[in-house]
């Protein structure tokens, strides 16, 4: 992130080749659309390049700091199309392989989603999808419980419980 | 994650949940004011929960199947950050002409006139220029909007002997071509003028070794050249090189090779 900052167009291309699966990801899984997850790949790393100085590394790690900003313009993408399609037909289709890094860091990516997969296993379904709404889709508790029939409190438990569960599950690693 | 953030005791437990809805966005509005009230006391705990819950809370894509965006979106990125760290092209010194206007204004009618002219003249060549620039800018976008876009960086060409002192070794660019349009569009900076009495020439090189002339040009006084022509049909291109070639340009080339640059064939 330095080195972007002071203007290295090599230092976004690592940084695009590492993390650009990421971002075209949470694009497919918010936006439902190839294209419109395409075009948020553009955005998020040409904010990456153009408002450098936003990024505080006291706050968050690079990786943490580029999937907060691609799922929050996920988010307002989605909110001004009003679509909320969750694209999960689009996540069954054939997987591409990620390109442009190395296999030790592709080993590495590896492990860390193995991790979270398996910390969400833990999850009841309940948990999981009251999770995924907040997350991919933006949703308050209220609309939460209005899209799984759920009661309010109950919504706002499976929440709670869920991430203290994801919480607690990736410092036991 | 951090063994050291396992909280103590229920007031803490308390504030790393409320940490973790804040992250995901959550938190009503009395519960987002605590939390940012303790982010702001400038307590280094309330910054470490803090960058614990943003982990936890966005691993979460990480157990998506991930899939890659298709080539083209890198390009199309990489061609726009590179354009955006050419130099850019130098404005006209308002000072010198508000010194003018000062001096016309002492009572030198004639030359009021004359330099009111001049201007008018000057203002409207800045006018025209800054529309020029607008529309290659515009061009510039539609070409790099547009699908099946191939690449070539051009580079100083390096031979034996060739100075390190050399500024054609400051120059860099790229052509880029698009097929739907079937435009090219070339962009150089920091090049320096050709020898006296010669210009740049572009030549396109087929997988065969034939070499089509593609257009002649000259850097602006800032070493800038942004130039779109159609390209050849039906002549598949490999590599892109510029050479520099008596005015009007050669059918063959007779220069040196300055830059030169493999066109890449990317993916759809």
């Amino acid at each position: 992130m330095r080195r972007i900052a002071s203007r290295d167009p090599n230092a976004l291309r690592a940084m695009y080749d590492k993390y650009s699966s990421m971002v075209y990801t949470i694009g497919l899984r918010v936006l439902g659309r190839p294209e419109e997850a395409e075009e948020l790949v553009s955005e998020v790393f040409w904010e990456l390049w153009d408002k450098s100085s936003r990024y505080d590394r006291s706050r968050a790690a690079p990786t943490t700091y580029l999937v907060t900003l691609a799922r929050s313009r996920a988010i307002d993408r989605s909110r001004r199309k009003a679509n909320r399609t969750t694209g999960t037909v689009e996540l069954v289709e054939e997987i591409s392989p990620v390109i442009g890094i190395t296999p030790l860091e592709d080993a590495e990516l590896d492990e860390q989603r193995e991790r979270v997969r398996e910390a969400l296993k833990g999850l009841t379904p309940n948990h999981r999808q009251a999770i995924e709404s907040a997350y991919y889709d933006g949703l308050s508790h209220t609309e939460i419980a209005e899209k799984l029939g759920k009661p309010l409190g109950t919504i706002k438990t499976y929440i709670r419980q869920g991430l203290i569960h994801l919480r607690d599950a990736l410092r036991n690693e | 994650m951090n063994e050291g953030l396992v909280s103590a005791n229920p007031m803490r437990e308390e504030l790393e949940q409320l940490m973790m809805l804040y992250v995901v966005g959550l938190a009503d509005e009395s519960e987002t004011a605590r939390v940012e009230e303790w982010l702001a006391s400038g307590d280094p705990v309330a910054q470490a929960v803090y960058a614990e819950a943003s982990a936890v809370v966005h691993s979460l894509p990480q157990a998506l199947p991930m899939r890659s965006p298709p080539r083209r979106v890198r390009d199309q990125l990489m061609l726009r950050v590179l354009a955006s760290t050419q130099q850019p092209i130098q404005k006209t010194d308002s000072r010198t002409w508000g010194t003018w206007v000062t001096w016309s204004a002492g009572g030198l009618a004639a030359v009021l006139a004359i330099t009111t002219v001049g201007l008018w003249q000057i203002n409207r060549q800045t006018q025209s220029q800054l529309a020029m620039e607008m529309e290659q800018e515009s061009r510039t976008n539609r070409l790099v909007a547009s699908p099946y876009v191939r690449l070539a960086k051009l580079q100083a060409e390096s031979f034996p002997g060739l100075p390190m002192t050399d500024p054609i070794r400051q120059a860099g660019g790229g052509l880029m071509y698009c097929a739907a349009s079937n435009q090219f569009q070339l962009r150089i900076a920091k090049l320096c003028p050709p020898p006296p009495g010669r210009v740049y020439e572009l030549w396109l090189i087929s997988s065969t070794g034939e070499k089509i002339p593609a257009g002649t040009f000259v850097p602006d006084p800032n070493g800038t050249v942004t130039h779109f022509f159609q390209a050849p049909q039906g002549v598949e291109f490999e590599i892109a090189a510029i050479t520099d070639e008596p005015p009007g340009g050669s059918p063959t080339p007779t220069g040196r090779i300055r830059l030169k640059g493999p066109l890449k064939i990317l993916d759809p």
